[in-house]
């Protein structure tokens, strides 16, 4: 049995063969970069912000509030009521799969992209 | 019109081809065993994965309350009746992980030594809130004379017996390896074949994430961003200990957690240290050990405790990797300079 290609056959294949690299290029363009962060609260739903507009978010928990920043894509806790600030002293975080909590406090932040650059991150 | 259905048949397979991996991912997170876990599983049904998780977040629970350094638990009550010196016995899951620390100590030349939870408590890690100050000097004499060691637990059996009234078991450096590496066995019954569990930053993973391994990002020490990337084998560990994670300053100077048997502070030489392997509770003693171990020492204790792949950042910023190590790492740019590579068979000094 052959197939005879027709003009409409393949016009649909090549737009085919054109959207994958479009699709790969879409969502690889900066593996690696964070596009938001989700706030945890104990184990509530995440709260999502965009990571590209500065900003510092105010956060309550058990302990009191913390505050997270948003700068330059990238974030940090700015402000922790827990005792051994070990959230705070770890500093900026930019990379998506990476991740920063205050144990005591129970408030997490994930950094999240649409192609992660890493699953997670040792320390 | 049938290559017409062929083309657009190609046209959906395709399009879903490039898009399903990452659906599949199903992320999870809590609180627990003292940190933040998270949880990836790539598995096509949701509805499993949803119960997989609940039961290992439910496991992980259960253990840290259980084999907590210092509330009232499981390991509370074994350290009290390891003071008597009487024949005692516990629950199966709490044997089987003395058992793994008593061989994990002693393949470290007893570098690992969970035994000196009193001395660990001296320096005031045994609560939630940092220290302020170290133990005197006389302190840590009185301490380091009692001479505690996982050689003085006899273990017969399902029966212990302590053979030192000193010993305090602090398991802290294999209980979070030993409980991750149990949540991927029971992940694997449950039929799970591709998961990552992050444990507060030491992982274990198996299966892949769906178009590559499952990759990790290990950060540099310094907080400078990432020092270099690696990707698990199935049913492969990474654990970091640091210098980082739980320290306090005073007079000027640095005081962290990962204290030296030897002479009771801190081990000064090494700012961290990364060690794969399969099994999480090997993996988490023997980075401890080696972190104790230093630059002249590591190899040594690394051959014993069947660890290949090993990087430590000295104290000095030096990158030291084993040649198995070497070979499966990828250090981000501007850190090649720093490295050193050493074979597991070498001893003594750096040059």
């Amino acid at each position: 049995m052959k197939f005879k290609l027709r003009a409409g056959d393949w016009i649909i294949l090549v737009g085919c063969l054109c959207l994958v690299p479009l699709s790969w290029s879409l969502t690889s363009q900066h593996p690696g970069e964070p596009t938001a962060i989700a706030i945890t609260v104990e184990d509530s739903t995440p709260l999502v912000y965009p990571i590209n507009s500065n900003r510092e978010i105010n956060v309550s928990s058990k302990l009191g509030d913390s505050i997270i920043e948003i700068k330059d894509s990238r974030v940090r806790f700015l402000r922790s009521p827990c005792h051994g600030k070990i959230c705070m002293l770890s500093g900026w975080h930019q990379f998506s799969g990476d991740q920063i909590a205050c144990l005591p406090n129970r408030v997490s932040v994930s950094l999240l992209s649409e192609q992660e650059r890493f699953d997670g991150i040792n320390f | 019109m049938k290559t017409k259905h062929a083309a657009l048949l190609l046209l959906v397979v395709v399009v879903a081809l490039s898009a399903c991996q990452r659906q599949l991912i199903h992320r999870y997170q809590s609180f627990s065993f003292g940190t933040l876990i998270e949880l990836k599983i790539r598995h096509a049904d949701k509805t499993d994965a949803d119960k997989a998780s609940s039961q290992l977040f439910a496991y992980f629970d259960a253990k840290h309350k259980e084999w907590h350094a210092w509330e009232p638990g499981k390991l509370s009550d074994l350290n009290e009746q390891l003071t008597s010196g009487n024949w005692f016995t516990t629950d199966d899951s709490l044997i089987n992980l003395v058992k793994l620390a008593k061989t994990a100590s002693e393949m470290s030349n007893h570098l690992f030594n969970p035994a000196i939870g009193k001395l660990i408590a001296s320096w005031g890690f045994h609560s939630s809130d940092l220290p302020l100050a170290p133990p005197t000097q006389s302190k840590i004499n009185s301490m380091l004379a009692m001479q505690p060691s996982m050689k003085d637990i006899i273990i017969d059996g399902n029966k212990l017996r302590g053979d030192n009234p000193h010993i305090k078991l602090d398991l802290g450096a294999i209980a979070k390896g030993h409980a991750v590496s149990e949540a991927i066995q029971m992940l694997r019954k449950t039929g799970i074949d591709h998961a990552l569990i992050n444990a507060g930053g030491d992982l274990c993973g198996i299966g892949d994430q769906g178009d590559r391994q499952w990759r990790i990002g290990i950060r540099d020490p310094s907080g400078k961003g990432i020092l270099a990337s690696i990707e698990l084998g199935n049913n492969e560990c990474v654990f970091t200990s640091g210098d980082y994670e739980r320290h306090f300053n005073y007079q000027g100077k640095k005081y962290h957690h990962i204290i030296d048997p030897r002479h009771g502070y801190p081990a000064q030489q090494t700012t961290s240290v990364t060690v794969l392997h399969e099994n999480g509770a090997m993996a988490d003693a023997a980075s401890t050990a080696l972190f104790i171990a230093g630059p002249d020492g590591w190899q040594e204790i690394a051959k014993k405790m069947g660890i290949g792949a090993v990087m430590m950042v000295d104290s000095e910023g030096r990158i030291i990797l084993s040649p198995s190590m070497h070979e499966r790492i990828r250090l981000e740019p501007g850190n090649e300079s720093r490295v050193v590579i050493t074979s597991i068979a070498a001893s003594g000094s750096l040059q």
